[in-house]
């Protein structure tokens, strides 16, 4: 299949829910505010990434529409999006050109992206397409939960990235650089491997606590330099941990690890379609606990065993004890029980993955091992 | 100017106490105060988020990596500051902030509520900043039906007053992010060459920013072809002998945004290029002999549009923008707008470019300008048309 006829299956799939719910009419708000961890509808049925606010019309029959802001980036857009209708318009004018759109198509209609709309955007907004309009924040969820066959390759080519990106940092690391500097390297091989963004953290120290932003500190003799490294391509991010430490680990580190890889195998056994997610963080947590550390398997000494990834925070969602969600087959996350340790502090582990019938398929290829450079 | 925005900022962040000491965030305090007790409020709360986080940042220099901030700052005692992050990233936040009072933030409907109820302003009159511009819907929503007591005012544009002059430790921020940026862009004639990407060059430029200490950094780019038809983000097109690549480059460093943007050439510009430039290059002088205190910003764009009588320049380059403020935000007031009423501020600092495409072609130039009273100096230069050896 190629890129446009799956654009197309997505959105015949919205359509089929439009059609179930007797809507005629679907808009879809973005504010242009990317992230992570949250579903982007716009760009799920686009495979355009907007600068700014946008709204996608679509209609139960006939070609969708997208009126983008700011204007000048239209050219960009025709160039990128399928549709015979894309327009744009300079952002204060963004509310008034939607519902004037809006009014010569079909009803009833339905609005997704609410929540994304400020206080003072909506009241505008919704006063000029005559406050009709009901909510489908709910029609738009769960649309991503599985990959495709074209969505599976971009997150596997992130995923190949996100080993480069750990290639760099291993390459990089030295003694005195400041840990913003080599979070600037693995930046750097990052988007020449054609990255476009990156929910990236890095921090060192002797005994870290958590992850975090890189600082000016310098980076020791001895320190574990830990990272998450989250390159994005063409909208789908992958995700990879790990640890390496600037030194010789001692047999401690080494031995605290391999607990993290164990926790890390069993949660990979329990990945698979018909299982809940809370399965993983169960198999992972049995490992962690069992070696004493069972008082550290919640925060502050960790935060989840994993996420659903490869288009922002898409189902199986967080991965924990508490709640769970059904695994499918070509569902995409990251499993990553990273964890602090009293002995050793935080260390990490994460690689993501795609959900198979005989189980998951590691998408990131780093060995799953300690990393080490002398000092 | 509107970029991507990115899932994180993801460069340093620390906070350079030589820099922007904690005496010049009490000294900005205590102007909020007295600016709360002037409008007869009780309190302020003031909104930030990842894209627009000045007006959190100017008093408290905390800054969201992603997702948002609150605060809340009575008429007199201490603020609270609430962070979009889990409990154990608050000591992190912390390093960041003079405020101590910290707290996560999770739903902000009733955080804010309790928060207010604690503070006993539940019958109050608070100020709200960037509340209607940038808070979501739904949390506004909740926030009004649990205080139905609370009287809300929009004082944005009086914190907005405040914050337009830059403040000596403001000023040398901005100087410090700027050179960083014009550093940046001098190193492209060293960079570019035929065979490589807008992307591996770009690439280049961000990890020099990154180098520098950068929090933030955008970029928007055209090479080849494109440049006749639009700035975007870095891609695969592939540069060649005689190109033309228009660069802009914006970075963040301990807050404070510069920008600047280039045109370079892959070796000799043809003699429409350089005509084009040279309409640029006016149009950015007309501008920049015009900025001191007290000025129109609208005779900014009138100088601008008389030196562009290439019509397909013009209204390009007005789609793109001829410039506004910057500061804590990529873009503030004073934006250069026909018809503006408002002048230019002793202390403001401008960006200003030109930036616009003509006959299948496209030229970018822009950089930053301070408006002191002893004139306006210019924190980033904006050379002509610059023709790189290959």
């Amino acid at each position: 299949m190629n890129a446009a006829a799956d654009l197309a299956e997505r959105l015949a799939r919205v359509r089929a829910r439009m059609r179930a719910r007797g809507l005629n009419l679907l808009i879809i708000y973005f504010n242009g505010q990317h992230t992570m961890l949250r579903f982007n509808p716009l760009l799920y049925l686009t495979d355009f990434k907007t600068l700014g606010p946008a709204f996608l019309f679509v209609p139960g029959e006939g070609e969708p529409a997208l009126l983008i802001s700011p204007d000048w980036d239209l050219p960009r857009a025709l160039e990128m999006v399928p549709f015979a209708t894309v327009r744009s318009v300079v952002p204060p004018l963004l509310a008034r050109a939607a519902a004037n759109i809006a009014k010569a198509l079909p009803r009833p209609l339905a609005i997704a992206g609410r929540e994304h709309m400020t206080a003072g955007f909506a009241q505008e907004f919704l006063l000029l397409i005559d406050g009709d309009a009901g909510d489908a924040g709910d029609l738009v969820d769960g649309l991503a939960a599985t990959r495709t066959e074209i969505e599976l390759e971009r997150v596997g080519r992130a995923a190949a990235i996100a080993d480069a990106g750990f290639a760099a940092l291993r390459d990089a690391a030295r003694v005195g650089m400041r840990e913003h500097e080599l979070a600037a390297e693995v930046e750097h091989a990052m988007q020449c491997a054609g990255s476009e963004d990156n929910y990236g953290l890095l921090g060192a120290g002797s005994h870290n606590l958590a992850v975090r932003a890189p600082t000016d500190r310098r980076i020791e003799a001895g320190d574990l330099i830990i990272g998450e490294i989250t390159p994005c391509y063409r909208g789908y991010f992958a995700q990879l941990c790990r640890t390496l430490v600037l030194g010789t680990p001692s047999e401690l580190q080494l031995s605290k690890y391999d607990l993290l890889i164990r926790a890390q195998e069993e949660g990979l056994r329990a990945a698979l379609p018909g299982r809940s997610s809370r399965d993983i963080a169960q198999a992972i947590n049995a490992v962690i606990a069992a070696a004493g550390y069972a008082e550290y398997c919640r925060q502050p000494y960790m935060r989840t065993r994993g996420h659903g990834l490869g288009f922002g925070g898409v189902v199986p969602h967080d991965v924990n004890e508490g709640e769970g969600e059904t695994l499918a087959p070509a569902m995409t996350l990251v499993i990553h029980p990273n964890q602090y340790i009293p002995e050793t502090g935080y260390m990490m582990l994460g690689d993501t993955v795609v959900i198979e019938a005989q189980g998951p398929r590691l998408l990131t290829a780093t060995p799953r091992r300690l990393y080490w450079k002398p000092a | 100017m509107r970029t991507m925005h990115p899932v994180l900022k993801r460069g340093a962040l620390l906070w350079d106490r030589d820099l922007l000491p904690p005496a010049c965030y009490a000294a900005r305090f205590g102007r909020i105060q007295s600016l709360i007790a002037e409008e007869g409020d009780d309190a302020w709360l003031l909104f930030g988020d990842v894209e627009r986080y000045g007006h959190v940042a100017y008093f408290s220099n905390f800054l969201p990596r992603t997702r948002s901030a609150l605060a809340l700052v009575p008429s007199r005692g201490d603020p609270t500051i609430l962070v979009a992050a889990g409990p154990r990233d608050i000591p992190a936040a912390k390093t960041l902030t003079w405020i101590e009072d910290v707290r996560p933030l999770g739903n902000a409907g009733p955080q804010v509520c309790a928060l207010i109820a604690e503070k006993e302003l539940a019958k109050a009159r608070i100020g709200l900043i960037g509340i209607e511009e940038s808070l979501a819907l739904p949390e506004w929503n909740a926030i009004t039906a649990g205080l139905p007591q609370t009287q809300w005012r929009n004082r944005t544009a009086a914190m907005m007053g405040l914050r337009r002059v830059k403040d000596r430790f403001e000023q040398a921020a901005l100087r410090r992010s700027a050179l960083a940026v014009a550093h940046a862009l001098d190193a492209v004639p060293q960079l570019i060459r035929p065979g490589m990407t807008t992307r591996q060059l770009a690439a280049a430029v961000d990890r020099q920013l990154r180098l520098a200490g950068a929090e933030d950094v955008r970029i928007l780019v055209a090479g080849g072809t494109q440049c006749g038809r639009s700035l975007r983000p870095a891609d695969d097109i592939l540069l060649q002998q005689g190109d033309e690549v228009m660069f802009y480059a914006a970075a963040e460093m301990q807050r404070y945004w510069a920008e600047a943007a280039r045109t370079f050439v892959l070796g000799c510009a043809a003699a429409a290029l350089q005509a084009l430039a040279g309409r640029a290059v006016a149009a950015l002088a007309a501008m920049r002999a015009a900025v001191a205190p007290g000025v129109r910003i609208a005779d900014l764009h009138a100088r601008a549009e008389a030196e562009l009588a290439d019509a397909e320049l013009r209204a390009s380059a007005s789609a793109y923008g001829y410039g506004h403020g910057i500061g804590l935000d990529a873009e503030e007031p004073p934006y250069v707008l026909a018809g503006s009423e408002e002048r230019i501020a002793e202390g403001a600092t401008l960006a200003l470019r030109v930036i616009g495409h003509s006959g299948g072609q496209g030229i970018a130039l822009g950089n930053v300008i301070m408006a002191g009273a002893a004139g306006a100096e210019v924190l980033i230069e904006a050379p002509g048309l610059i023709e790189c050896e290959m």
